[in-house]
């Protein structure tokens, strides 16, 4: 803050020059409205691509939806809108999203919690940062490395597991035998091993905040360590917990190529988990989209808008679930995801404090409360005896008294019985385990794209592109899918962040009444899409409706599309940091409020912003469904992404691309390639931190 | 049951500072003792190292001894879980579980304790919440969550919570620095009739309301900023405020330091 405050106090420049009296009108007004006018017309033109995107979509898929010969909801038949008569149906495939999101559900929600309560309360202080970034970082792994996992590893491995399932429940229909790698179950474990971090990491925040006074009225009262998560920990974190799981949901509802990749799909109600078959809305479209048509296409943005109202639906819930554990804690969940620091009314540097003085706590107190038992017993028997008697023959008539003597046990320090305390270590392995249990699967990921990815890495790779190159040569590499990323990635940051940061100054300093409401409103709606549909915003509205070709610039437009909520509002969240009393300074010695927002708010706020910003390249670099609809897949060099003729390759696209070679070279460059994806997404993650904690307010 | 507790040596340390140091004294049962002196002088961490709340804390510790009618509440073998059962503790600002009832804050120690018979939780929650003056305010309501209360009566809550347990002492650490002087009064009227069932200890910062609740006065002090805290001395309150043997503490009381 220091930094800031000289600024403040230096005399604003008047518009009339030196020496003449301070001017009361013109230049200083005009400044503000022109400036009002921009960040109002930034909230206004994300209404308008907004409107107009859904408009296109609409138009697109009721053009199908008129064509189609078949029932749209009951149709089980092949996808083939682009027959004559066309055929094709939504409803089995979004049965199968709902399935494998459910299972995903199922399986991550109870881990993710015990994996948060196992960081925030149980484990060792220090480990206990580590471990959270750990989570963090995981977190921003791109599905695509999920999906390479998946196929690779997972799929050959589920079937004993699945045969494991179906001895032990095949009298359940949906668990009947059949076993089969890549089922709906296991596309369901993949799923929810991606969206284990994202609900761990946003759990652990909420946890975090639980206020420090209910944890002591717990211990206070002689709770056990478990008897105070669930007196204190838990009913505080409970909503922002719950809308945390629900975020989960609709991020596995979205989900497209981890799921394309490891499902053997087929268009039929899914009722049999183990065996294959089945299909989701977002991997039926990265599926089909390459042999799509008019129609074609039309048949699948209609699916694309059901998966988009249905998860509309659940983050509004999620919505709605935190609303009712107040609007504060709303924001610091959503925060959360991306770690930006800035939660409700602290200072990043406050909340790290809390963070680590709460997880600090929890540490001291595991080691403290190991007494030993064998000790305790003897303590308990000694005492409790002669007190009851004692109490008894004293007479005492309050009732509360008797209540002591029968209920509590009686001895002066008796420890808590044997349940409780059973409970209590039963509950803490139980962590433990969960704990155990999420990262042998994150592990493996990350040492398997480390040990395959590693020995290709080299300078050639990076270097040099795939063109000309056979699958079974080595060499190559994707010099040309690194040149796509990077352009594809910096257009939509270039894009993204004027817009969002506007839009973002519009909503702290400007917003009121409906239009500020409204862009709240859809600034969330975004928040929740779904990459694909991201992708298909881009199709409908620029490559189909205005003409334009699939190149790398309609990527980046895709990609602007995922970043821009992500910079509105993580800069919202920074914005909102800076203390009224700066501003107040400001205003006090005469400078117009858009030359306060540019000179004091915004330099305030920018570390804070740099992260978000980096945090959202991050995300948009590692997707890749929108990539593959708006984007024409190469294997040469192309460094113009305006070029009209010539699509462009990433480093997604690529290992989406090679992933089924079973040519040992191809292969190579498929895990280097995520390797490298990886690397540079937590390159970024990394740095992104440390700026946030480098220009912590306070920091020495 | 009321307990003595005598304390010999004992220091408290968060990390490696030292914020009280040596400090010896006796709390008899069934008396109020008050513990006075500046911000910062201690008293308040004092009073968490008697429950062991004050290990709660990262990196605090204890050393010294702390005696609860001859069992050594930092002895080997003994559970700080047991002893915060025994030793009950209200805060500085009222801290009612927020998604609770009146009644299930009132219960909670005993359901950890196991009591699950309905009859016996009912007849406790009244009787603690008759005990803490609170029961005809809230007798029709008790399903109602605590946070419902205005902070008078959430302490009053608070205060119910931790009797219901029937612990030996009852440690409260400046249970009306957040309260207006209504509810201040209804406080201090129930910390007279409390006493003749258990022991308390009260941290204040309000020198009248040591001098009007207490029976014994425990003057802290330090000598500057970064120096531990100290006991400069113990006596009956009306002596203290009377003719303290100690300059310091004369000083403090009449209003020539602080």
């Amino acid at each position: 803050m220091s930094g800031i405050a000289p600024t403040a106090t230096r005399p604003t420049p008047r518009p009339g020059g030196g020496g003449s009296a301070p001017a009361l009108d013109s230049g200083t007004r005009r400044g503000d409205a022109v400036f009002s006018g921009a960040v109002r017309g930034a909230a206004i033109l994300l209404l308008i691509l907004m409107g107009a995107i859904a408009a296109f979509l609409v138009y697109r898929a009721q053009d199908a939806l008129s064509a189609n010969t078949a029932n749209v909801l009951t149709y089980t038949g092949t996808w083939a809108p682009d027959d004559a008569p066309p055929k094709f149906g939504i409803g089995a495939l979004a049965w199968g999203t709902l399935v494998t999101s459910l299972i995903a559900i199922v399986i991550a929600a109870p881990v993710a919690v015990g994996v948060a309560l196992f960081i925030t309360q149980y484990a060792p202080r220090r480990l206990a940062q580590v471990l959270g970034y750990i989570v963090d970082l995981l977190a921003a792994v791109p599905s695509i490395i999920y999906g390479l996992w998946g196929i690779l590893f997972l799929v050959p491995h589920m079937q004993g597991a699945s045969q494991i399932i179906s001895d032990v429940l095949g009298w359940l229909p949906p668990f009947e035998a059949g076993v089969f790698g890549r089922s709906v179950f296991t596309a369901g474990v993949i799923l929810a091993i991606m969206i284990l971090p994202i609900i761990a990491a946003i759990s652990r925040e909420v946890f975090l905040q639980t206020p420090r006074d209910q944890v002591e009225a717990a211990y206070a009262l002689g709770a056990t360590r478990w008897e105070m998560i669930k007196l204190a920990v838990l009913p505080y974190g409970r909503s922002g917990v719950g809308s945390a799981i629900v975020l989960g949901f609709g991020r596995a509802l979205g989900e497209t190529v981890a799921v394309a990749m490891v499902l053997s799909t087929s268009s039929i109600f899914v009722t049999k988990l183990l065996q294959p078959g089945g299909n989701t809305i977002a991997a039926n479209i990265a599926l089909q989209f390459g042999s799509a048509f008019s129609t074609g296409q039309g048949a699948l943005i209609a699916s694309g808008l059901v998966l988009f109202v249905v998860t509309f639906l659940v983050n509004w819930l999620a919505r709605r679930i935190t609303k009712h554990g107040g609007e504060a804690r709303e924001r610091r969940g959503l925060g959360a995801l991306f770690r930006i620091g800035g939660r409700g009314d602290n200072t990043p540097m406050e909340a790290e404090f809390d963070a680590t003085a709460t997880a600090a706590l929890a540490g001291s107190v595991s080691s403290l409360s190991d007494g030993r038992p064998e000790v305790r017993g003897a303590f308990e028997a000694k005492d409790s005896v002669p007190d009851v008697v004692a109490d008894e023959a004293a007479g005492r008539n309050r009732t509360h008294r008797a209540t002591r003597g029968a209920g509590l046990g009686g001895g002066v320090l008796a420890a808590p019985s044997g349940l409780r305390r059973f409970r209590s270590s039963l509950a803490g392995g139980l962590t433990v385990a969960t704990f155990a249990l999420a990262v042998i699967p994150l592990a493996s990921i990350l040492w398997l794209v480390v040990s395959k990815g590693s020995h290709a890495l080299n300078v050639d790779f990076l270097t040099h592109s795939l063109r000309n190159i056979d699958e079974k040569q080595p060499g190559g590499g994707v010099y040309h899918a690194i040149i796509g990323t990077v352009e594809q990635a910096g257009l939509a940051t270039l894009m993204a962040v004027p817009i969002g940061l506007l839009v973002a100054v519009y909503l702290v300093e400007y917003g009121r009444g409906m239009l500020a409401r409204t862009v709240t409103f859809f600034v969330d709606v975004m928040m929740g899409l779904p990459s694909i549909v991201a992708g298909l915003f881009i199709l409908s509205l620029w490559i189909l409706g205005l003409g334009q070709k699939a190149n790398g610039f309609a990527g980046a437009l895709a990609l602007m599309i995922l970043m821009l909520p992500i910079v509105i509002r993580s800069s919202e969240e920074m914005l909102k940091l800076v203390p009224d009393a700066l501003r107040e300074a400001s205003y006090a010695l005469g400078v117009p409020k858009w030359r306060t927002i540019m000179k004091i708010v915004l330099p305030t706020a920018l570390p804070g912003i740099i992260t978000g910003v980096m945090l959202g390249v991050a995300r948009v670099m590692g997707e890749t469904a929108p990539i593959l609809l708006v984007v024409g897949y190469i294997n040469n060099i192309n460094v113009n992404p305006f070029d009209g003729n010539q699509g462009q390759a990433t480093l997604p696209t690529v290992i989406y691309n090679t992933f089924t070679s079973p040519e040992h070279a191809s292969n190579d460059r498929t895990w280097s390639a995520a390797l490298l994806l990886i690397l540079i997404i937590m390159l970024l993650n990394i740095v992104a931190r440390l700026i946030a904690w480098w220009k912590k307010p306070g920091r020495a | 049951m009321a307990k003595r507790i005598d304390v010999a040596g004992l220091s408290a340390y968060y990390g490696p500072t030292r914020a009280i140091e040596d400090i010896s004294m006796t709390i008899e049962p069934r008396t109020v003792t008050a513990f006075i002196g500046p911000s910062g002088c201690g008293k308040s961490t004092f009073l968490r190292t008697l429950n062991r709340m004050h290990e709660v804390i990262p990196g605090a510790r204890v050393e010294g001894k702390v005696t609860l009618d001859d069992v050594d509440l930092y002895g080997t073998g003994v559970d700080p879980v047991a002893v915060r059962r025994s030793i009950g503790m209200v805060f500085q600002r009222p801290n009612p579980f927020p998604t609770m009832s009146i009644y299930e804050n009132v219960a909670a120690g005993l359901r950890l304790a196991g009591v699950k018979k309905r009859s016996e939780l009912d007849d406790v929650v009244e009787s603690s919440l008759k005990g803490a003056n609170l029961w005809k305010e809230v007798e029709n309501r008790l399903k109602k969550p605590g946070s419902g209360l205005s902070g008078g009566q959430q302490q009053r809550l608070c205060i119910a919570r931790a009797i219901a347990v029937s612990p030996d002492v009852l440690l409260m650490d400046e249970p009306c620095s957040a309260l207006d002087p209504i509810s201040t009064t209804a406080i201090e009227d129930l910390i007279s009739q409390l006493k003749s069932e258990f022991t308390i200890v009260i941290v204040t910062h309000n020198m009248q309301q040591a001098a009007r609740v207490s029976d014994r006065t425990a003057f802290f002090n330090i000598s500057g900023t970064g120096t531990p805290g100290r006991l400069i001395e113990i006596d009956d309150t009306s002596r203290i405020f009377a003719n303290p043997t100690e300059k310091a503490t004369e000083d403090y009381i009449t209003g020539r330091f602080g």
